[in-house]
C-alpha cells in the first residue's frame, strides 16, 4: 500500500509522511503549501492540499519533474484570492497526474510556456480562468475539464483546455466551460473526446489539426471550428446553437464521415450542419434537420457521396440547401457529385462554374437551384435515358 | 465494513473486503474521492445492497483496480455522480446492474460479467473504452446521449449488446450472441468499424433519423443485418447469413458500396420512399433487391446467384436497366447488373 493514502476499512487513519518515500519519491503534504518545485524529480501528494491564499498553489521551475497527486485534491478555496493551481512558468518535460485541481482564482494549470509535458488522469474544475493551458508538444490524456471560467466577463477566460502547437488531446471530456471547450493550435491532434455545453464553440482548431471521433453537442456556439489544412473525421455534432462543423474562413478542410444534425439558430441567423468554405473536400457525411444548409461550401470545394435531408427550414431570409455551393466570387468552381438530397428547402444550390453531376434529389421545395452558368445534366427522366453524368430530379 | 467516505481524498484498500446484509459496502458522500481497490476484492453477501454507492449530486469520484462481486444490488451505483471515473475493474454477479455512472463519466478497461440487469449504464456525455460485457441478464453496455463506446466487446447478454442514445458514436466494437440487437443507437449516431454477429435481433440498428453505419460487418443475426431509420447512410458494410434481410432501409436513406451475401430473405430491403441504392452487390440470397416503397432510385447495383429473384422493384420507383453484360451495346451508365 502507498503509505501516503488513507486506507479503507482495514483501518488506517490519514497518514502523512514528509520527505522521501520508500520508492524515492518526494512526498508533499499540506504544511509544505504553497510549494515551489525547483529540482528535477518525482513528487507525490500524500494528502489533500489546500491553498486559499494569494499566489499559486504549486510552482514548478525545474525540468524533468513528475507530480503525482495520488488521487488527492489540490483545492484553491473556491478561488477568492488564490492564483493558479499549478504554475509552470518555464519547466519542460513535466508530468502532472492523478488528481483534482479545483477552485483556483486563476487557471487550474498554467503551463503555456512548458513543452513536452504530459497531463494525465486529472479533473480540473471550477477555476476562475482556464482549466488547463499547455505549451507546445504537450499531451493531455484522460482528463476532465469542466465549469472553468466562473469569473465570467473577463476577456479570454474560461477555456476548458488550450494547447499550443503540435500537442495531443485524447480521451477527455470538456463541458460547461465559460468560453470554448478547447482551443488547439496548429499541427495538433484531438481524438476520442466529448465536448458539451460549453459557452462558445466546442473546439477551436488551428491550421493543420486533426479532429477524429469527437462528439460535440449542445455547445452555445459551433461544434467545431477548424482552420485550413485540417481533418475532421468520424465526428458527430448535434444540437449546437450555431453551425455544426465549420471551417474557418480559409477553408481547405477534409471532412469525412461526419454527422451533423439539429443545429439550432440562436446566434446569427445561420446554423449550417457542415460549413466547408473554400477548397474543402466533404466526403460521406450525413446532415439532417439543420436550421440552415446541410452542407455549405464556397469556391473550389468537392462534396461527394453525402446525404442531406430535412435541412434549411429555419426562419432565415434565404432557405437553406442540402448542399449549397455559392459564394461572392464570379466563379465558384466547386463540384457536387453523387450526393442524395431529400426534403430540404433546396436540394442542391450551385453558383457559377460549379459542376453538378450524378446527384439525386427528391421532395425538396426546389430540387436544384443551379446557376445558368454552372455545368450540369439534370434529368427528371428515369436512369435508362440519362447520360453518365446526369443528376436525377425524380 | 460497511465503510463511509465523507471527506475528499485518496483511499486505498489493504485487504479483501466482505459486505454484510442490508448494507452497502462503501458509501461515498463527498466530491473528489479516489478509491483504489489495490487489486483486492469487494464482495457482497445475500441481501446486501450496493458494493459502492454514492449519493446524487457528487462529482469527481474515481474507483479503480480491483473486483466487485456478489452484491445484493448494483456493484457500483454512482448514477448521480458527474465525472465519475471507473477503470481497471472486474464487476460480476451483482443482483442489479454491474455499474451505473452519471453524466460525463469515463469507464475504461473494465469487465462486466453475469450481472442480473445491465452490465454498465452511463449517463449522457460519457466515454466507454476497452470494456468487455458478457452474460449480463439485461443489456451489456448502455450509454445515454452524446456518448462514445469504443474498442469494446459485448456478448451473450440477454438484451442489446450495446445501446447508445442520440448523437453517439460506437467505434471498433464487437457484439456477439446477444438476446436482442448487437448494437442499437439513437438519432444522429455513427457506428463505424464494428461487428454484429449472431445476435437474436438486428446486428446493428440505427433507431432514429440521421445516423450512419460505415465499414461494419454483420453476420448471422436473427433479424436484419443492418437496419436504419429515416435519413441515414449505410456505406461500405458487409452482411452475410442474416435470417431476414441483410440491409433494411426506411425513408430518405443513401445506401452505397455495400455487400450482401447469403441473405435468407433480401439482400437489400427498401421498405420506404426516396432512398438511393447505389453501387451495392447482392449475391446468393433469396432476393437481391426488394423495393416495396416508392420514389426510390436504384442504380449501378449488381446481383448474382440469388435463388428467387435479383431485382423486385415495385412501381413508382426509378431504376437503371437490368443488364447482364456490361459490354453490351444496351448497357448504360446507370444500369444494374444481374446474372
Amino acid at each position: 500500500m502507498n503509505p501516503g493514502r488513507r486506507a479503507c476499512v482495514a483501518i488506517l487513519s490519514l497518514v502523512t509522511i514528509q520527505g522521501h518515500g520508500d520508492n524515492g519519491r518526494i512526498e508533499i503534504s499540506q504544511d509544505m503549501m504553497p510549494l515551489t518545485i525547483s529540482e528535477p524529480g518525482s513528487y507525490v501528494a500524500v494528502e489533500n492540499l489546500v491553498h486559499a491564499n494569494s499566489g499559486d498553489g504549486i510552482t514548478i521551475t525545474a525540468n524533468n519533474v513528475t507530480l503525482d497527486l495520488n488521487g488527492y485534491r489540490l483545492f484553491g478555496g473556491a478561488g477568492t484570492v488564490s492564483d493558479d493551481g499549478i504554475s509552470i512558468p518555464y519547466g519542460h518535460n513535466i508530468e502532472i497526474r492523478n488528481g483534482t485541481i479545483k477552485g483556483f482564482g486563476d487557471h487550474g494549470i498554467d503551463a503555456l510556456f512548458s513543452t513536452n509535458s504530459v497531463f494525465r488522469h486529472l479533473r480540473v474544475m471550477d477555476n476562475y480562468d482556464a482549466g488547463i493551458l499547455a505549451g507546445t508538444a504537450c499531451s493531455i490524456l484522460e482528463t476532465v475539464s469542466s465549469r472553468n471560467g466562473v469569473r465570467q466577463g473577463r476577456s479570454g477566460t474560461g477555456v476548458g483546455i488550450e494547447v499550443d502547437i503540435g500537442s495531443m488531446i485524447v480521451d477527455c471530456t470538456v463541458s460547461a466551460n465559460y468560453d470554448h471547450g478547447m482551443v488547439v493550435s496548429s499541427g495538433s491532434t484531438v481524438m476520442n473526446c466529448i465536448l458539451s455545453g460549453n459557452g462558445h464553440d466546442g473546439a477551436h482548431g488551428g491550421f493543420g489539426t486533426l479532429f477524429r471521433r469527437i462528439i460535440a453537442f449542445e455547445n452555445i456556439g459551433e461544434a467545431f471550428e477548424a482552420n485550413g489544412g485540417s481533418v475532421v473525421a468520424e465526428c458527430v455534432a448535434q444540437r449546437n446553437i450555431d453551425d455544426g462543423i465549420k471551417a474557418a474562413d480559409e477553408g481547405r478542410l477534409l471532412l469525412v464521415r461526419c454527422i451533423a444534425t439539429d443545429t439550432a439558430n440562436l446566434v446569427d441567423g445561420k446554423g449550417d450542419g457542415i460549413k466547408g468554405q473554400s477548397g474543402s473536400l466533404v466526403l460521406e457525411c450525413t446532415v439532417r434537420d439543420n436550421y440552415d444548409d446541410g452542407i455549405t461550401v464556397a469556391s473550389g470545394a468537392f462534396v461527394y457521396d453525402c446525404l442531406g435531408s430535412g435541412n434549411g427550414y429555419g426562419e432565415d431570409e434565404s432557405p437553406g440547401g442540402g448542399v449549397r455551393m455559392t459564394g461572392p466570387q464570379e466563379g465558384v468552381d466547386s463540384r457536387c457529385d453523387d450526393n442524395h438530397l431529400l426534403n430540404n428547402a433546396r436540394g442542391a444550390e450551385a453558383g457559377v462554374n460549379c459542376l453538378v453531376v450524378k446527384n439525386s434529389a427528391e421532395g425538396n421545395t426546389i430540387d436544384y437551384a443551379v446557376s445558368s452558368r454552372a455545368h450540369e445534366d439534370i434529368t427528371s427522366v428515369n436512369p435508362n435515358n440519362a447520360g453518365p453524368w446526369a443528376s436525377f430530379d425524380y | 465494513m460497511p465503510y463511509d467516505v465523507d471527506q475528499p481524498g485518496s483511499y486505498v484498500v489493504t485487504e479483501n473486503l466482505t459486505g454484510s446484509a442490508a448494507w452497502n459496502g462503501i458509501t461515498i458522500a463527498a466530491d473528489d474521492v479516489t478509491i483504489d481497490l489495490n487489486g483486492f476484492a469487494l464482495t457482497g453477501v445475500p441481501n446486501s445492497k450496493d458494493g459502492i454507492s454514492a449519493g446524487s449530486n457528487y462529482e469527481n469520484i474515481e474507483i479503480l483496480n480491483g473486483s466487485i462481486q456478489n452484491w445484493g444490488d448494483d456493484g457500483i451505483d454512482m448514477f448521480g455522480v458527474t465525472n465519475a471515473i471507473v477503470r481497471d475493474l472486474r464487476v460480476s454477479h451483482n443482483a442489479d446492474d454491474g455499474m451505473r455512472v452519471g453524466y460525463a463519466s469515463r469507464v475504461s478497461d473494465c469487465t462486466l460479467l453475469e450481472n442480473t440487469h445491465d452490465g454498465l449504464v452511463a449517463q449522457n456525455g460519457s466515454i466507454v473504452a476497452r470494456c468487455v460485457a458478457r452474460d449480463n441478464s439485461d443489456s451489456g453496455l448502455v450509454v445515454g446521449n452524446g456518448c462514445t463506446v469504443r474498442d469494446s466487446v459485448s456478448r451473450q447478454n440477454s438484451d442489446d449488446g450495446i445501446y447508445a442514445g442520440e448523437g453517439s458514436t460506437v467505434v471498433a466494437c464487437t457484439t456477439r450472441s446477444n438476446g436482442d440487437n448487437g448494437i442499437q443507437v439513437g438519432r444522429g449516431s455513427l457506428v463505424t468499424t464494428s461487428v454484429g454477429y449472431a445476435n437474436d435481433d438486428n446486428g446493428i440498428w440505427v433507431n432514429g433519423a440521421g445516423g450512419s453505419v460505415i465499414n461494419c460487418s454483420v453476420f448471422g443475426n436473427s433479424l436484419y443485418g443492418i437496419r436504419v431509420g429515416d435519413g441515414c447512410s449505410i456505406i461500405s458494410c458487409t452482411a452475410s447469413g442474416n435470417e431476414k434481410d441483410s440491409f433494411y432501409v426506411s425513408n430518405s436513406c443513401y445506401v452505397f458500396g455495400n455487400n450482401s451475401f447469403e441473405a435468407a430473405n433480401s439482400g437489400f430491403k427498401v421498405a420506404g420512399d426516396k432512398n438511393r441504392i447505389d453501387r451495392n452487390h447482392a449475391t446468393r440470397g433469396a432476393k437481391g433487391y426488394s423495393v416495396t416503397g416508392a420514389d426510390n432510385l436504384i442504380i449501378r447495383n449488381s446481383a448474382s446467384g440469388n435463388s428467387d429473384s435479383s431485382y423486385g422493384i415495385g412501381g413508382g420507383n426509378d431504376a437503371g436497366g437490368i443488364e447482364t453484360d456490361p459490354s453490351a451495346a444496351s448497357a448504360g451508365p446507370w444500369d444494374n447488373f444481374s446474372d
